[in-house]
């Protein structure tokens, strides 16, 4: 009978270790890869209903259709240049708890007041 | 233990391997050169496995201590791109204006469901309840035949396929289809075009980029915006039904780079089902149709005199007596009977002015400087519906003349808008486009007059606005400039004093031109709201002004005070003639 060498046990061992670790990695792949496949099945999915549904969102933001809503039930008008106004017509404050001065120099005077007359309606 | 032989001839025989005690020991002769043979090449085999090893565990440690980072991993692990034969196509804001969607489509196969033993009866009734639109008793005569494949519907929509998947009946199944959707409807009708069932594009963007829709991926965006031409369509449309016309069109260009913001003509047709409308609705009036556009036509006869230097501001053309040549008399429609200076004969959009100017300029250089604009040859556009325009062979003077005041040539507006851009902007003509600029992109352009020209042109189109045949183009704020423009449509060889093309071009704000904009009304009937007019300044100049105060803020202009003293003066003609005689202003 010969004589079973130390380095002999340690080798087996090894293979039987890295056989076993193999394996179970080979699993886990399988597993992750599987998982893999399923989430891109959902985001390939959630991309074809995203399409959907910005399809459907430029059909509902019709313009034609908003107005259409607008007029129903907002009740607002059509914008005018005269509601529209630099930011250098804004008067500045002095300082920060001062209350805002409406008598301060502005350029464009009478569209100011044009807007504000129209706004006081 | 034992010991073993002094030198070991075999460096590659395991170690533990001993030779028996008591083996043969190699015998000389044949026998013992068999065996160093073999010894040798055991020994080539090994060193070449071993080889492999190390370059192997090289590899291996390659990868897993240094390259750990950019490992390929597994090629499944991107998800699959949604698959469509056709790309998008989009506004220059983004918004969809054309898309490929998965449209299953239903089958049955009767066969199998007989072997089921389903009641065909029950099935078609739950089928027509979810499928509205088609008739109980055809499914039922579909399901009851004796076919393994028969349709019941195409391209569902994702609702219907969700209740018919609920119904749970079995034989039922569905194919992948594809439906190309058009969600702006009849807004985009002439740009975008449509597709056929087969996938091939058959109008508009969609013939002209069928190839390129259907290899690229990211989609096509165009240069219209969506708001601006709703905005412009509906303005139109407002004056096509109030004044009982026959049809209009309408174009907004940006003067600096010749991007198409805004097209449209009237009648349209829905995209998504092209053959409900009668064909003539799939005439594009704007590339396609050609029209003697009438007075606009005088913004490049007074240009080019005064480019040409025939005539300057101060100077004015006779145009007290109407003039006969041949058998064609040519006057004015808002006759003045005098003397009038060039800001006049734009003003009051005098024929028999205009006639003289473009006489004075002669053949030749009229020719030429047309030819400049771009209005003697069809244009080089992305729509494959573009007309060539209609030109005299020969230049008569008679020709001249009338080309003078927009008769007698034949243009779309498309090449109008081109062209009248060239003279607003500076004189630079740039190419008419409907794709989207990108912002790094150099505008190319060809300078085509004098800037000098194109102030005093600008000057010149605020002036009908403000005082001659425009005023009802004016938008507060906006500073808007153009030309009316009214023609008579020939029927037959005869031009017909009822049937007319009123037309307006413009530019905004004109002291520091951003936009163009033009409208023309087919055939209008005045009312009594204009006194029965159904010239360009009554029905497409205040088409305009709406369209100009709705869609300028949305185009980032700014409203200025017109009577501000800068842009009073930048604007501002009427020099007195060195004859003394003044410039009328009313």
């Amino acid at each position: 009978m010969t004589v079973i060498r130390p380095a002999t046990i340690v080798w087996f061992c090894v293979v039987v270790a890295v056989g076993y670790a193999m394996f179970q990695v080979k699993y886990e792949v399988m597993q992750q890869e599987q998982t893999l496949a399923e989430i891109n099945r959902q985001i390939t999915e959630g991309r074809e209903q995203t399409r959907v549904l910005a399809a459907e969102w430029s059909y509902l933001t019709r313009p034609a259709r908003i107005e259409d809503l607008s007029a129903r039930f907002l009740h607002l008008g059509s914008m005018n240049s005269a509601q529209i106004l630099p930011l250098s017509a804004i008067p500045e404050r002095a300082e920060a708890d001062a209350p805002p001065a409406p008598s301060s120099a502005t350029t464009p005077k009478p569209r100011i007041a044009a807007a504000t007359s129209r706004s006081e309606r | 233990m034992s010991t073993s032989p002094p030198r070991d001839p075999n460096p590659c025989r395991p170690r533990h391997f001993r030779p028996g005690p008591c083996g043969p020991e190699p015998q000389e002769g044949p026998a013992k050169q068999w065996i160093e043979t073999g010894r040798t090449r055991l020994i080539i085999a090994g060193a070449l496995m071993g080889l492999a090893f190390v370059v192997i565990s090289g590899r291996l440690i390659e990868i897993s201590g240094f390259k750990a980072g950019d490992a390929r991993v597994a090629h499944v692990s991107t998800p699959t791109r949604v698959e469509t034969s056709r790309a998008d196509i989009v506004d220059r804001n983004g918004v969809l204006l054309a898309t490929t969607l998965k449209a299953p489509s239903l089958y049955a196969d009767p066969r199998t469901m007989a072997d089921a033993r389903i009641n065909t009866r029950d099935a078609a009734r739950k089928l027509a309840q979810v499928l509205p639109d088609l008739n109980e008793s055809e499914i039922y005569a579909k399901l009851t035949s004796d076919k393994s494949f028969v349709w019941i519907k195409r391209q569902l929509t994702p609702r219907q396929m969700a209740s018919v998947n609920a119904l749970g009946i079995p034989g039922l199944d569905f194919q992948d289809e594809e439906k190309r959707i058009y969600p702006q409807g009849r807004a985009f009708a002439h740009v975008v075009g449509y597709a056929g069932v087969d996938n091939k594009g058959l109008a508009g963007i969609e013939r002209s980029f069928d190839e390129a829709l259907r290899s690229r991926h990211d989609p096509l965006q165009l240069s219209v915006d969506l708001r601006i031409q709703s905005i412009l369509r509906a303005e139109i449309a407002k004056q096509v039904t109030e004044f009982r016309a026959v049809g209009g069109s309408g174009i907004v260009m940006n003067v600096n780079t010749g991007e198409v913001v805004a097209l449209v003509s009237l009648p349209d047709f829905d995209p998504n089902d092209p053959t409900a409308s009668p064909t003539e609705n799939l005439f594009n009036r704007v590339t396609l149709g050609t029209y003697e556009i009438g007075s606009v036509f005088k913004i490049f006869t007074v240009a080019m005199a005064l480019d040409d230097r025939v005539t300057t501001l101060a100077g004015g053309y006779d145009a007290s007596h109407p003039i006969h040549i041949g058998r064609f008399t040519i006057h004015d429609d808002h006759a003045q009977n005098r003397w009038l200076s060039v800001p006049e004969i734009f003003k009051y959009s005098s024929n028999i002015g205009a006639a003289k100017m473009a006489l004075d300029v002669g053949a030749d250089r009229q020719r030429e400087f047309l030819g400049k604009l771009g209005l003697l040859k069809a244009p080089n556009f992305e729509l494959p519906e573009v007309a060539a325009p209609l030109v005299p062979s020969v230049w008569h003077p008679v020709n001249v003349m009338t080309i003078g005041f927009g008769h007698g040539i034949s243009v779309s507006p498309l090449q109008i808008a081109t062209a009248v851009s060239a003279v607003a902007n500076g004189g630079t003509m740039h190419r008419a486009t409907i794709i989207k600029r990108p912002a790094d992109d150099p505008v190319g352009g060809r300078q085509v007059m004098s800037e000098a020209t194109s102030i005093e042109m600008r000057k010149l189109l605020r002036l009908v606005v403000e005082k001659g045949t425009g005023k009802l183009a004016e938008a507060p704020g906006y500073v808007v400039g153009g030309k009316t423009g009214t023609a008579e449509k020939v029927s037959g060889k005869h031009y017909n004093t009822h049937s007319l093309m009123s037309s307006f071009a413009g530019v905004f704000p004109v002291n520091d031109p951003r936009y163009f904009i033009m409208i023309s009304i087919d055939e209008p009937h005045g009312d009594k709201q204009t006194f029965g007019y159904a010239t360009g300044g009554w029905v497409a100049a205040p088409a305009v002004s709406r369209s100009v105060e709705r869609m300028a803020s949305l185009l980032g202009i700014q409203p200025v005070d017109e009577d501000s003293p800068e842009i009073r003066r930048s604007l501002m003609v009427g020099l007195p003639s060195p004859s003394g005689r003044k410039f009328a202003s009313n």
